[in-house]
């Protein structure tokens, strides 16, 4: 009789534990996926292609004034819009959907203080320095580092001791 | 901060500028030049061309194909070479994009170990995008970021704990643990909290207590980091520790936090952080995020915590309360903020002052224009309507809104409020607004769309079942569901029909003319799992000989008729026709029989089987009728001719069994063996009752062993014969308070549309309970919730009607796997149980409506 996961969602949140964000994906608006990076393990590669594609074509479904949250299977995905590509984040009933939103702005602000006004092709040709600043921010789904400072400059220090290594 | 727009693919040809260092001014060929030329240092000219090949990709298809060429080509390259940092972005690409890189795993792991820090970096990305932490390799990968733990070089022990934090499995964690403890003391603040970071995976991943507390310990410390970030870290693990059950000395230490939680959390609102910690001029957010979080989970149930939060929840709100109307960055960190307090608030001993600020912000985020709050406002209002129902009264003309907003979200999310805030005088309008939500989703297809589809309705019929006001309503409600819900109908759900009809005698009447009327009107329309249900609940509970006769033709035509049911129907059919031709003797036989032999002849065998049974049983009907009724009588009719047939030819004459026994009774006695009385005795009494049961009992026998072969067989078989079982006797639906429930429940319209605002207001009545005003409604609740009990007798025929009839064929089957009957569920159970789950409801609180809130909290 209880068995319904949506019957008691407000003690939902309540229960699981703090892995809140499954995934976070970029993808744009023709449906390619630019970076993916999920916490869960229990998909695999082709259920993660697939998972992309139905979650992009329904934001594209969705007109501009919609809200940004939309539930699908059991993930709540939180998206935005920047320019031509879509930055998704699947999170689970525990995670406060509006933080999650901001959160990803942070993170584009984050991407534009590192890249200096970032946009798709800066992601494309140093997709390996985006991992790195989504590492910096988030780790195991829970975000534990939104100070700017502090997330650039590793990476900056990173880039500096690879460039002397190379000299 | 606006991300430039792309231009479509032609821009993407040539190469962006590399790194924060390089600057966006001047003419753009000159810096794109300048650009490739550093560009041209780190990669070859092959890695630009992949790039640019994906941008212009204009269908998944034509990526795959780009992928999995990549992917061959650098097999080959690996087979040769080391892999170089542009190797493994390549890979990457490659991987992501859907080709099958799991040739390249071990050379990922390879480059871990290298000496360059780049390579060592990139391996440790790359693991953690292929790997999962049971893959084989990780015994390899666990020594290299033990080596790496020891490294010198702050990068090189990052880059290892990045990996540590993905993939880590219970086997591992002995390894490297007390290295990564002892990282907690390192000199740089980097190290520090992805250490914590590390841990708290740790404790979530280990299923050992010492290590457990010993961690709890730990996060316990680092909470007093000078660092912000790494203090904000250590909350990770504190909050993952709250979320398992805790007891004894490791809940008292987790109590023991609060005042300091409620401290950081009161410093950080001052702003005594540093500024660089601010987002959009909001303090931190995301920790005090997770420090309300904590306090929610610290303050459920306990008074004495909560007493110490209720000053500081209350500052957070009015710092982030300012009216949430501009749609800037600060006002969604803000209202994210807020919301998380009402959650807080709302989930802590109730404080009647806070719970009237929370309501407050409710509202504010109600009345947004923006979709994301309002989204977030109906979350806050089914909080706080948890903790006392009167608040939703204010927002009922917002809440009927938001019924019909244009944006599926809100319009689930909605539902969601509803479902929570649904009582018997309600229901029916909330039943009725979700069925037109669920028609209004037919269009969709794909397996989402079913998904969601059948999770609604189990939702209604959830709603329908606590809340019925009366069986009949009840009954034609899931009519309508099932019908509604075509082949999207979950099976728990067609079990729950038949289960309900099973635990009542009205509900199976009710039932029975419901889906007898359907099948006869559109027969051909209907989806199997309708079907199911229908012949499952006719089947076991139409009673009358004509009832029974007409309603086996009814489904034998319509099983015939309809395309959309197959074998696996046909099979519920027999099974539900044993059970009417025992109700009829006389029974239309030859329609009956033919389906029989139809069926016997099938590929399936679970029809096979059953049209076996259902002819075995037929046969036995026949041969035991006894001489006066209509079957049994042209048998003997037939017979005669036979006998004096066979006579003619020389045979013996037929002698009725009835002369038979008189003349061996004759016998007897002449014999003077035994007087007239014993020998009447001992002989069988002709055709009674017992002895038709006797031979039944035989032929069932008979049954039961091949049958219990298949039924072990196939879980599937078990599925399907799970519709025609006696259910097990969940009395689900409350005992109608009909009556009481009618007379207060204002006039129900079952349709309304939308448009019309008299007509939202009279939903907005019939969803709330009054007329706009909150008063008389709010007493209407409390009277309903703090009337006794009404305890729904469970009435001596629903025993009986639960348990299989003595004539049923198949009871002896269905009686190997029936479930475990559910118990009884009430109301008042039900609110116990809700209680239960969200404890923070204190015991007088469901009984007593709004009572709790007005008195002093002190006691």
């Amino acid at each position: 009789f209880f068995f319904s996961p949506f019957f008691f969602p407000p003690s939902a949140w309540l229960a699981t534990s703090a892995m809140a964000m499954k995934f976070v994906l970029l993808v744009n608006k023709q449906g390619q996926t630019r970076l993916a990076r999920y916490t869960d393990e229990s998909l695999s590669v082709d259920e993660r292609r697939a998972l992309e594609g139905e979650v992009v074509r329904k934001c594209l479904a969705r007109p501009e004034s919609s809200c940004s949250f939309l539930p699908h299977r059991d993930y709540k995905v939180v998206y935005r819009r920047y320019a031509s590509l879509f930055f998704l984040v699947g999170i689970d009933d525990s995670e406060n959907e509006l933080a999650t939103l901001e959160l990803i702005h942070a993170l584009v602000e984050t991407l534009d203080k590192y890249f200096g006004n970032v946009c798709e092709l800066d992601i494309m040709f140093h997709i390996e320095k985006a991992h790195y600043v989504i590492d910096e921010m988030i780790m195991d789904g829970a975000v534990y580092e939104t100070n700017r400072t502090n997330v650039v400059s590793p990476l900056q220090a990173l880039e500096a001791q690879i460039a002397q290594e190379r000299a | 901060m606006n991300m430039r727009p792309n231009n479509g693919h032609s821009a993407s040809a040539t190469p962006p500028p590399r790194g924060s260092s390089s600057s966006r001014g001047g003419s753009s060929s000159a810096a794109q030049q300048l650009q490739t030329t550093a560009l041209a240092q780190t990669h070859s000219a092959h890695f630009y061309t992949l790039v640019r090949r994906i941008g212009e990709c204009k269908s998944r298809t034509e990526e795959i194909t780009i992928a999995t060429k990549e992917a061959a080509y650098l097999k080959g390259v690996l087979a040769k070479n080391e892999a170089t940092p542009e190797v493994l972005i390549r890979l990457l690409y490659a991987e992501m994009l859907g080709a099958d890189a799991s040739f390249a795993y071990i050379h990922a792991v390879k480059a871990t170990h290298s000496s360059h820090l780049q390579t060592k970096r990139l391996g440790h990305l790359l693991v953690q995008l292929f790997l999962t932490s049971k893959d084989p390799l990780m015994l390899l990968l666990i020594n290299t970021c033990h080596q790496d733990l020891k490294s010198a070089d702050v990068l090189v022990v990052c880059a290892a704990l990045h990996t540590l934090a993905r993939l880590t499995s219970e086997d591992t964690i002995p390894a490297v643990l007390p290295t990564v403890v002892e990282l907690l003391n390192h000199k740089s603040q980097l190290v520090r909290k992805k250490a914590v970071m590390v841990l708290s995976k740790f404790q979530k991943v280990t299923s050992d207590a010492t290590t457990k507390q010993m961690l709890q310990q730990k996060f316990c410390l680092m909470l007093c980091d000078k660092d912000p970030s790494v203090m904000g870290a250590s909350l990770n693990g504190l909050h993952d520790a709250l979320c398992t059950h805790m007891e004894g000395e490791d809940l008292i230490r987790m109590k023991n936090l609060v005042p300091s939680l409620v401290s950081i959390l009161k410093q950080i609102t001052q702003r005594r952080l540093p500024r660089s910690y601010e987002y959009h001029r909001t303090p931190a957010p995301f920790i005090q995020i997770k420090l309300l979080k904590m306090l929610a989970k610290l303050g459920q149930n306990d008074q004495a915590s909560s007493e110490h939060m209720y000053q500081v929840l209350s500052e957070v709100l009015k710092a982030n309360g300012r009216q949430p109307s501009a749609q800037s960055h600060t006002a969604t960190i803000q209202s994210a903020l807020v919301f998380e307090t009402i959650r807080t608030i709302a989930t802590i001993y109730p404080s009647t002052e806070l719970l009237t600020l929370a309501a407050q912000s409710t509202s504010a985020l109600l009345r947004s224009k923006h979709r994301n709050l309002k989204y977030v406002g109906i979350d806050s209002l089914m909080h706080i309507t948890r903790v006392n129902p009167s608040y939703a009264q204010e927002h009922q003309m917002a809440v009927v809104d938001c019924l019909e907003d244009s944006d599926d979200t809100i319009r689930r999310k909605t539902f969601d409020l509803l479902a929570a805030m649904t009582t018997q005088q309600n229901v029916e309008v909330v039943v009725e607004k979700m069925s037109a939500y669920l028609t209004d989703l037919n269009h969709l297809s794909g397996m989402d769309a079913k998904l969601i589809r059948s999770r609604i309705l189990t939702e209604i019929a959830n709603l329908a079942e606590r809340h019925a006001p009366s069986v009949g309503w009840y009954v034609e409600k899931m009519r309508e569901l099932l019908e509604l819900g075509g082949d999207d109908v979950p099976v728990q759900l067609c079990d729950r029909v038949i289960a309900a009809c099973a635990s009542d005698d009205g509900v199976a009447n009710a039932a029975c003319q419901a889906y007898g009327s359907a099948l006869r009107e559109r027969g051909c329309d209907v989806h199997a799992p309708f079907f199911r249900v229908a012949a499952a609940v006719l089947g076991e509970h139409i009673s009358g000989a004509d009832a029974a006769a007409s309603t086996a033709r009814c489904l034998i035509s319509t099983v015939e008729e309809n395309v959309r049911l197959d074998d696996a129907e046909r099979a519920l059919v027999a099974s539900a026709m044993g059970k009417l031709v025992s109700k009829n003797d006389s029974m239309a036989v030859t329609e009956v029989s033919e389906f029989a032999a139809a069926g016997m002849r099938s590929r399936s065998t679970e029809l096979a089987q059953r049209c076996g049974e259902l002819k075995e049983l037929l046969h036995t009907k026949v041969a035991t009728a006894s001489p006066g009724t209509g079957s049994g009588a042209n048998v003997a009719a037939a017979l005669a001719g036979a006998s004096a047939y066979a006579a003619t030819r020389g045979g013996s004459t037929y002698v009725p069994v009835e002369e038979r026994r008189r003349r061996k009774l004759a016998e007897a006695v002449a014999a003077g063996g035994v007087s007239v009385q014993e020998a009447s005795a001992s002989a069988p009494p002709p055709q009674s009752y017992l002895e038709r049961q006797a031979v039944l009992q035989a032929a069932k026998e008979a049954r039961a062993s091949p049958s219990a072969g298949l039924r072990k067989s196939g879980a599937g078989a078990r599925q399907q014969w799970g519709g025609v079982e006696p259910p097990p006797p969940p009395p689900q639906v409350q005992a109608p308070q009909v009556a009481a429930a009618a007379s207060a429940a204002p006039s129900v319209q079952p349709a309304i549309e939308p448009a019309m605002p008299d007509e939202r207001a009279s939903l907005a009545a019939a969803l709330f309970g009054g007329g706009g005003a909150p008063a008389p409604v709010a007493t209407a609740a409390s009277a309903v919730a703090a009337e006794p009990p009404p305890s729904p007798p469970p009435p001596a025929p629903v025993a009986a009607a639960a348990q299989p009839s003595p004539v049923d064929p198949f009871a002896m089957l269905s009686s190997l796997d029936a479930a475990p009957p559910a118990p009884p569920v009430d109301p008042f159970a039900q609110m116990g149980e809700m209680g239960a789950q969200m404890p923070q409801i204190t015991p007088q609180q469901p009984m007593g409506g709004m009572m709790p809130m007005q008195q002093p909290m002190g006691g």
